[in-house]
């Protein structure tokens, strides 16, 4: 038998600062978050902005060095705070969080791996502090975190580029659905570091403008930072814990492309079945969506494809639905992106207000669908997808569906 | 319950290609140090298609010629293993990690418009998942997952629960390392591997390879005629939270022998960890064998292939599976892995049905 799966706590930072409340009034203010980065030296690329939160202040570690903790450890202790706060569940208190966590990542503690990499290189191999090259993967931050938060059990942590934390979410999902855990904690993280930006530098993916999804003018994308955390249980779980519900998740697609490492499949096949199996996993038709946050990198190649995915899979229909990116506003936040886009849309179904597509002013007529321009209130809104894509071919989507009231 | 079976294995490690040559390696006296590096190969001579993937890093390599050997081990040709029913996992700890060194030294020495957009693309975590999916057409779900050594168990599960589930038909799970010099030597500094010139022994030596197999449920392979090598009755995950790893060890092997019907004591044979806290978790196989009447053949990789790191627990259970299949050991054979960070797995694996 399967259970109806609830959220009962969202944790963030983005660049906008800590908590998803923050994130979510500055998107509908439309107040722009992408600046001039101070984290490194932009002096020869050819742009210089992104999503940084530059005031990231240090969590309040208690079982490990403050100043010692990995960028990346930082922004994900902020977000796990910040979720289990809200799900009412006590960081210290262990026997309430049961050990599945499932997060998702693309370059996990990379500033921590290029520290050690400078000093390698420039004052030589016996200067360098070799733990930092341990505690750069990805499992050194996240076993720190369960550390830090008493959270027993072994983490799974996905790494499929910009799908990561969409994977992990599903993950979790399906452990919940099928009565495998009482409690998850799943999402994801990524922090601005010089060895990613320099890497989409390097494949001429970032835009020298603005980052503007769906618009004819587009020129590619804008790296953000941060992290998202959802806490996941079964809706009866959480009734008798007597906290609020605020969201559900009640379906999850997941594809491959194998077409290209970097290129998304043009015709979106593939991206099409993942959202067509998360609509059929949710049990509802195409006419159901009321809304989509979709992966809208801004880049020329992922939105023409993205757009025809949608097209693919929801028919007419895909014409009509209010489709937005965040992506113009906080940044992609790389493995972190699929999980902040997520509590953007549980927040956007619990709040009835659809978030902006940032810096859209030209329609493409390779993108014809509904851009939500300024922050809208729907007339109907039970429905909504969060689309991720990545490298790799790796194509994911999450189902949510708005909690009434008094459910 | 229809059982996790190993229809196909891959090996590409230092001292062999394949599972033939995997299995003899096992019974040669290793000598007195372990063989470190995958030697220099042709790719063109495991894909049709490798040309396509002449650029990619040698985690990508490595996998990419394991996945190959594993599909063609399984009864499959290349061109009809893929598909939308086809899963793929990869578990790595560190992955193509030399192509990252070098986009990182470019960036420092040189700024960031000569680093390559290759080295970038191609160092990326899940490249060898990816050019696996490419290589083979996989369109169902593919993962990469990191971790220490037990990442190759979770893989496993992972790929378990898209069968159970059924998502997949079929599932390869890999383990893919490349042995880089900057990290071999953090690692040295940490007292986690070997320095230049130590003993052999403790600690162990980093090296390189990859290990794939073809997962199916055992339904599926008797289904299309097939034999699988062995089954994977039982595993289990975890991290120790406590001082002693060899509790937490037996507890694990006691954990994953569960839902197979066998206890501890009855295993023939133990594939041994590659990794740090080996030796105790060695004690925890022990204890968790109490008195058992046979004591089992123990198989130490740790000579014949050093520590290939992610990918050392999927070599441990083909080395298991191998073994089982060719009727050198009958089985139970208990796999058990543990990490620096004290993550540890365990499991299972027995002898299958015969089609």
């Amino acid at each position: 038998m399967t259970k109806r799966v609830a959220v009962t706590g969202m944790g963030m930072v983005t660049c906008y600062g800590i908590g998803a409340a923050v994130t979510w009034g500055k998107i509908l203010a439309g107040e722009p978050g992408i600046r001039p980065i101070t984290l490194f030296d932009t002096t020869d690329y050819r742009t210089t902005r992104a999503g940084e939160f530059t005031t990231l202040p240090v969590a309040p570690w208690k079982r490990f060095r403050g100043a010692r903790m990995d960028r990346a450890s930082n922004l994900l202790h902020h977000a796990l705070a910040g979720a289990l706060e809200e799900a009412g569940l006590p960081a210290t208190a262990s026997s309430r969080v049961p050990p599945i966590v499932a997060l998702g990542t693309t370059l996990g503690g990379m500033t921590s791996g290029e520290r050690y990499h400078a000093t390698y290189v420039r004052q030589g191999p016996s200067r360098a502090r070799p733990s930092l090259v341990v505690g750069h993967l990805a499992q050194a931050q996240v076993l720190q975190l369960m550390g830090e938060f008493a959270i027993p059990g072994m983490p799974r942590i996905f790494l499929n580029a910009c799908t990561s934390s969409a994977n992990a979410i599903g993950h979790a999902f399906r452990a919940i659905r099928g009565g495998r855990a009482e409690v998850a904690l799943c999402g994801g993280y990524d922090a601005l570091c010089a060895f990613g930006f320099t890497g989409f530098h390097s494949l001429q993916a970032l835009t020298t403008g603005v980052c503007r999804p769906f618009d004819r003018n587009r020129d590619g994308l804008s790296i953000g930072e941060g992290a998202g955390i959802l806490v996941l249980e079964p809706w009866e779980h959480a009734r008798a814990r007597g906290v609020p519900i605020v969201g559900e998740i009640v379906g999850y697609g997941e594809t491959t492309d194998a077409f290209h490492m970097t290129r998304p499949d043009p015709e979106g096949r593939p991206a099409a079945r993942a959202i067509q199996a998360a609509i059929r996993d949710a049990g509802i038709d195409a006419e159901d969506v009321d809304y989509v946050n979709a992966h809208g990198t801004g880049t020329p190649f992922n939105d023409r494809s993205e757009t025809a995915a949608l097209v693919a899979a929801l028919g007419e229909a895909a014409y009509t639905i209010p489709v937005s990116s965040t992506k113009g506003m906080i940044g992609h936040l790389l493995g972190g992106a699929g999980a902040a886009e997520a509590i953007l849309t549980g927040l956007a179904l619990k709040e009835a207000w659809l978030p902006p597509n940032a810096n859209y002013q030209t329609p493409d007529p390779d993108c014809g669908l509904r851009i939500v321009r300024q922050a809208e209130r729907p007339t109907r809104l039970r429905y909504a997808l969060s689309n991720s894509f990545g490298f790799g071919g790796a194509n994911a989507t999450l189902a949510f569906r708005r909690v009434e009231a008094n459910a | 319950m229809d059982r996790v079976a190993v229809s196909g294995i891959g090996i590409v490690s230092p001292r062999a290609f394949g599972r033939a040559a995997f299995l003899r390696m096992l019974s040669l006296d290793p000598g007195k140090d372990p063989a470190l590096r995958v030697p220099e190969f042709a790719l063109e001579q495991y894909l049709e298609n490798a040309r396509s993937f002449r650029r990619v890093a040698d985690a990508t390599k490595f996998a990419l010629a394991s996945m190959a050997l594993a599909i063609g081990d399984a009864g499959f040709r290349p061109a009809d293993f893929g598909g939308e029913r086809a899963g793929l996992v990869v578990g790595i700890s560190h992955g193509a990690v030399t192509y990252a060194v070098e986009f990182h030294r470019t960036l420092l020495l040189e700024g960031p418009l000569p680093a390559s957009p290759l080295h970038f693309s191609e160092s990326v975590p899940n490249a060898p998942a990816g050019n696996g999916a490419i290589a083979f057409r996989i369109q169902g779900p593919v993962h990469t997952l990191i971790g220490e050594e037990p990442v190759g168990t979770q893989a496993v599960d992972l790929a378990a629960s898209l069968l159970y589930d059924g998502f997949v038909d079929r599932c390869l799970v890999a383990g893919t390392e490349e042995w880089n010099e900057v990290v071999a030597h953090a690692y040295a500094q940490l007292d986690h591997a070997r320095r230049d010139g130590q003993d052999a022994g403790d600690p162990p030596a980093l090296s390189d390879g990859a290990a794939a197999l073809v997962l199916e449920l055992e339904s599926a392979v008797a289904g299309r005629g097939a034999t699988p090598h062995a089954v994977i009755g039982g595993w289990h995950i975890g991290r120790c939270l406590a001082d002693s790893i060899a509790d937490a060890t037996a507890d694990a092997i006691r954990a994953a022998c569960g839902p197979t019907g066998h206890c501890a004591a009855e295993a023939d044979h133990v594939v041994s960890p590659t990794g740090r806290h080996r030796r105790a978790a060695c004690r925890g196989v022990v204890a968790a064998r109490g008195d058992a009447a046979r004591p089992p053949e123990w198989i130490d990789l740790l000579p014949v292939l050093g520590n290939p790191m992610g990918a050392s627990n999927l070599f441990q259970v083909a080395a298991s599976a191998a073994l089982i299949s060719d009727g050198a050991l009958e089985g139970p054979g208990l796999v058990v892995s543990t990490g620096i960070q004290r993550t540890l797995a365990a499991a299972v694996l027995s002898a299958a049905e015969r089609a």
